[in-house]
């Protein structure tokens, strides 16, 4: 073949490969001039914008380039890549093993929370979940090793010494090799949904001893009750997102679901979700069950609930165990929240590092849980996340006492109902439903909202549930008005069902006073 | 914007490269013109003007020298200096004087109060630009008339493929091609190959040593064998970040049309010190030889003292080029004084003949250069000695510890091709094959194509999970 020739198929298919490639990125420089509503003001902005929106997933076959780099990274015998540590049996692990010096005093902070938590007539205990590294740090590479268990052992018994109760889930579930094959994820930093009940298990074990006196879990989580379900190379964890799937493989997707009948509700302020019925509809999202998902976009570990919200609330009234629980977490206790809320009539769940409506403080006093149990993963959250551990904003305000607004009304529901027009700025109110009435129809759920009927849109609000309102004599909502614009807003209910009919009977109103 | 960026390579590249071609003949400077300036404002806002008024001003010195040639010699004269101290005057400014006012405050206390400490930022490629100044200066000087038209010196000093790393062009070199210039399909696909080879040296092995050397240079206690895997890896990053720019650089002129002189030849194959420095940022070192070497007197002079004068003043001012810190200045000097080593014992003509010898003296240079880019690399005098002394276990150091058993570990593979793309391995094959007639020429230079393009593929892809691709001389 003639020297001409060699050079026309180099020289065209290098333009076309450049042309393609540069033509194809169009959306990422759309993105780049585009952004923030506004076209650049000067070449330093635009070099800013465009090399923010070349990190974007508008970036060109961005998947498939991951995919090749991670492919690169395993014929190159990488272990230590993009931030990600390909451990001796093939795992993945975080690629941090050096540990930044923590700012906020967690101990303090624990301890603090539970002399207030015993103020407020509850129970505190903090678990300490495990991490994906075994005791003796036999699977990192050689060269590397993790600090961290070290640092969390330490931080355990200072925390001890403080008077709070610390249960260890660590031992069982991450001190050996077969340990952490067994229980985590292979491309994900999470512990499998099997793991989660096992840690589940020992959390109720401890609260049994705590509450001799009751059944808490009824033999709830015993192995022949449940079913796990797998999907074969469903999962691609957040690690292996970061390399690909040809870096170290993929998972199987792994879910547990109850043999007994159960029938509770979750609801989630923001965004707003509510779902009635058995566990399944309740908790598992059938959207992570699709088989031709993105592996490389979705986060399939979220199969149970959806994703890491600030807030989740979850009601049973088939619950052993008439307790309320507050869960303070992070994503590993998402399939223990579903766990959980079988066993108690309402779990409340916050994530500290997303929740922003209240202090953890203030919701403990508004809502009074029986039990307040801290569960977090080592790393990186106990060992470098700060505000995990601001449990006060600084400025809290707890209810001391309360002025009637509105007493005893009856309301209507059909088409929404409109119970009170115009609040005080920067208040705390509290809503009272003793009893909800569905006439015609089925309804699950009524949505109580603060309303801007200007801006058309829902400011805060909660879902009340006729069946548990009814079982427990109350619905209670305790919420704070804005800052402004609060003689604007209306508190009104609705529901989904159309056809349907309920009557809400003597609905009070306090406006409350704090200290 | 670095030519290994997807900025770079997604738009700015291929947008100039169509209009380049769809414009016709002299329209085709001015845009390049507008496009390198562009290019500059991008990495450079601040000091773009100053980039500017070094062109006005040089480009006017060019066209006084002439008018001025064969009259009143004394006055071409004081403005052939004038000129001179202008450019030098902008490097030192830029560059060196925080670090004298820095000097002298510390080893002059009482001098505290008179001299300021100065904060002068480097502005970008500032190095480069002013030595192709000054080269232009002195040519016109010499002789060479000035370029009338000031879009074209512009372009010759900001000509994008060169104007942040070099290579460090001549002008009467640069004009051949601007008045027309003939883009063939053979120096295209030269152009292309020559670019891929750069763009995947840059990436896939220069950025990737640079984590292994980054964790020996930044180590606090270092072993005996994590340290000269740090220089070693160093070494070959400083060649691979270098020479791949400066591939990429030759790739892209050739694409335009433009042929640049060769700056790398396998500079670790060299049989002394000597030889080094014409295969090691050869424009830099014919720069010093012909503006400051040659002046001086250059190997044609009477005394061997003056020609070891020489060549030391020659090898302190690239060290001095290269920064303002002691580290560079004792590179310069190491070098130098192995050049006059070898100078005066006439080295490398009276080792050919003895292949033992040859060999051992071949071992010393590659550790001198080695040695000197330890030097280069560290932060300060005395962290090169402290590097130093981790090398030969001074430091009460272990022979190896977990950073070197994960660097040799995590590496070795990038090592391993890194050693072989160092010495010209490939090129030798393909010569070799290409030998054996037309047929075997063309299918050695497709499968290279091919197995770059695939490499390149690769590098966008690293690209695109990185956020480590600094470049190296850009800081000069």
């Amino acid at each position: 073949m003639k020297k001409k020739w060699i050079s026309l198929i180099i020289t065209g298919s290098f333009l076309l490969l450049v042309g393609w490639f540069s033509f194809s990125n169009y959306p990422v420089l759309k993105l780049a001039l585009t952004a923030y509503g506004t076209m650049p003001d000067s070449v330093k902005s635009l070099s800013v914008r465009l090399t923010d929106a070349m990190k974007s997933d508008e970036l060109f076959h961005k998947d498939e380039l991951i995919t090749l780099n991670g492919l690169y990274g395993r014929l190159t015998d990488r272990h230590l890549y993009n931030n990600v540590i390909r451990m001796k049996n093939g795992m993945l692990n975080y690629g941090i093993t050096e540990l930044k010096p923590k700012a906020v005093k967690i101990t303090e902070a624990l301890s603090d929370l539970n002399v207030f938590v015993e103020e407020q007539g509850g129970k505190f205990l903090y678990v300490q979940f495990p991490g994906k590294y075994d005791k003796e740090n036999l699977l990192m590479p050689d060269g590397l090793s993790m600090q961290i268990p070290k640092e969390i052992t330490g931080l355990l018994d200072d925390i001890r010494k403080t008077g709070v109760d610390v249960l260890d889930v660590q031992p069982p579930l991450s001190t050996t090799v077969e340990d952490i094959e067994e229980n985590y994820y292979r491309t994900d930093h999470h512990w499998k949904p099997s793991a989660a009940m096992k840690g589940t298990r020992l959390i109720m074990e401890h609260l049994q001893k705590l509450f001799p006196e009751e059944n808490l879990s009824g033999g709830l989580f015993d192995d022949n009750r449940w079913t796990i379900h797998e999907m074969t190379d469903q999962f691609l964890g957040s690690m292996g997102r970061r390399v690909g799937p040809l870096f170290s493989g993929v998972d199987d997707l792994e879910w547990l679901t109850p043999n007994f009948e159960t029938d509770l509700s979750f609801y989630c302020p923001d965004p707003e979700l509510f779902f009635a019925g058995d566990y399944e509809t309740a908790f598992v999202r059938d959207i992570y069950l699709e088989p031709g998902l993105n592996k490389m976009r979705a986060d399939n570990y979220f199969v149970y609930v959806g994703d890491n919200y600030p807030l989740v609330r979850t009601r049973n009234l088939d619950a052993p165990s008439e307790k309320k629980v507050l869960l303070l977490h992070d994503s590993y206790c998402i399939p223990v929240i579903t766990y959980l809320s079988l066993a108690f009539r309402e779990v409340n769940s916050i994530d500290t590092r997303y929740y922003e409506e209240t202090s953890v403080k203030e919701f403990i006093n508004w809502n009074r849980p029986d039990i307040v149990i801290m569960a977090l993963s080592p790393y990186p959250n106990v060992i470098d996340h700060d505000n995990l551990f601001v449990f006060s904003n600084g400025y809290d305000r707890f209810l001391s006492g309360q002025i009637p607004v509105l007493d005893g009304k009856n309301l209507e529901l059909q088409d929404g109902a409109v119970l009170l027009d115009g609040f005080e700025n920067e208040q705390v109110y509290s809503l009272h439903v003793p009893h909800i009435r569905v006439t015609d129809g089925n309804v699950k759920a009524v949505f109580a909202d603060l309303y801007d009927p200007i801006n058309e849109e829902i400011v805060s609000g909660t879902v009340m549930e006729p069946e548990y309102c009814s079982a427990y004599g109350d619905c209670e909502w305790i919420f704070r008005t804005p800052v402004r614009g609060s003689e604007n807003l209306q508190l009104r209910f609705r529901y989904e069902e159309s056809d349907a009919a309920v009557m809400l009977d003597g609905v009070t109103l306090f406006q409350m006073e704090m200290y | 914007m670095v030519f290994s960026s997807l900025e770079f390579l997604f738009f700015f590249f291929p947008v100039v490269l169509l209009i380049h071609f769809l414009l016709p003949g002299k329209a085709r400077n001015y845009w390049l013109l507008g496009a390198s300036l562009f290019f500059y404002y991008w990495g450079e806002p601040t000091y773009f003007l100053l980039l500017l008024v070094s062109i006005l001003v040089n480009y006017c010195f060019g066209l006084l020298l002439t008018s001025l040639k064969n009259n009143e010699p004394p006055v071409r004269k004081i403005f052939f200096i004038l000129g001179l101290i202008l450019n030098l005057g902008l490097l030192f400014t830029t560059k060196y004087l925080n670090f004298l006012t820095a000097a002298i405050r510390t080893w002059i206390p009482s001098w505290q109060g008179v001299v300021p400490q100065t904060s002068f930022v480097l502005p970008l490629a500032v190095s480069f630009y002013t030595f192709q100044s000054v080269s232009y200066i002195i040519d016109v000087y010499r002789g060479m008339p000035a370029e009338k038209n000031p879009c074209n010196y512009a372009l010759f000093i900001t000509f994008f493929p060169q104007l942040l790393q070099g290579p460090i062009l001549r002008y009467k070199d640069f004009s051949l091609f601007l008045p027309d210039r003939k883009i063939t399909l053979d120096g295209f696909s030269e152009g292309v190959l020559r670019f891929l080879t750069g763009f995947n040296q840059k990436v896939l092995l220069a950025n990737i040593l640079s984590e292994a050397a980054d964790a020996a240079f930044q180590a606090r206690n270092l072993s005996v064998g994590m340290a000269w895997l740090g220089m070693a890896a160093y070494s070959l990053q400083l060649y691979f970040d270098f020479s791949g720019y400066s591939d990429m650089a030759l790739g892209l002129g050739r694409m335009f049309g433009f042929r640049f002189a060769e700056n790398f030849d396998f500079p670790y194959t060299s049989k002394s010190i000597t030889e080094f420095w014409r295969r090691w940022h050869i424009t830099l070192g014919a720069w010093f030889r012909d503006y400051l070497y040659f002046p001086l007197g250059g190997s044609r002079v009477e005394s061997k003292f003056r020609l070891a004068f020489n060549l030391l003043v020659v090898w302190m001012a690239t060290g001095i080029w290269h920064g303002a810190d002691g580290t560079f200045i004792l590179w310069g000097l190491l070098h130098g004084i192995f050049i006059v080593f070898e100078k005066l014992l006439d080295l490398p003509k009276r080792l050919e003949a003895k292949k033992l010898s040859g060999l051992f003296y071949r071992g010393i240079v590659l550790l001198t250069v080695l040695f000197g880019w330890m030097l280069f690399r560290s932060t300060n005098v005395t962290h090169a000695l402290f590097y130093m002394k981790s090398l030969v276990k001074l430091t009460g150091n272990p022979w190896r510890d977990s950073l070197f058993k994960f660097n040799i570990r995590e590496y070795w593979v990038t090592y391993v091709f890194a050693v072989i793309c160092a010495f010209p391995l490939c090129r030798n094959l393909r010569n070799k094959i290409s030998a054996h007639g037309e047929t075997a020429a063309s299918a050695v230079r497709l499968v290279w194509y091919l197995i770059q393009l695939l490499l390149a593929v690769v590098s966008v892809s690293s690209l695109v999970m990185s956020t480590h691709n600094p470049f190296l001389y850009a800081k000069f």
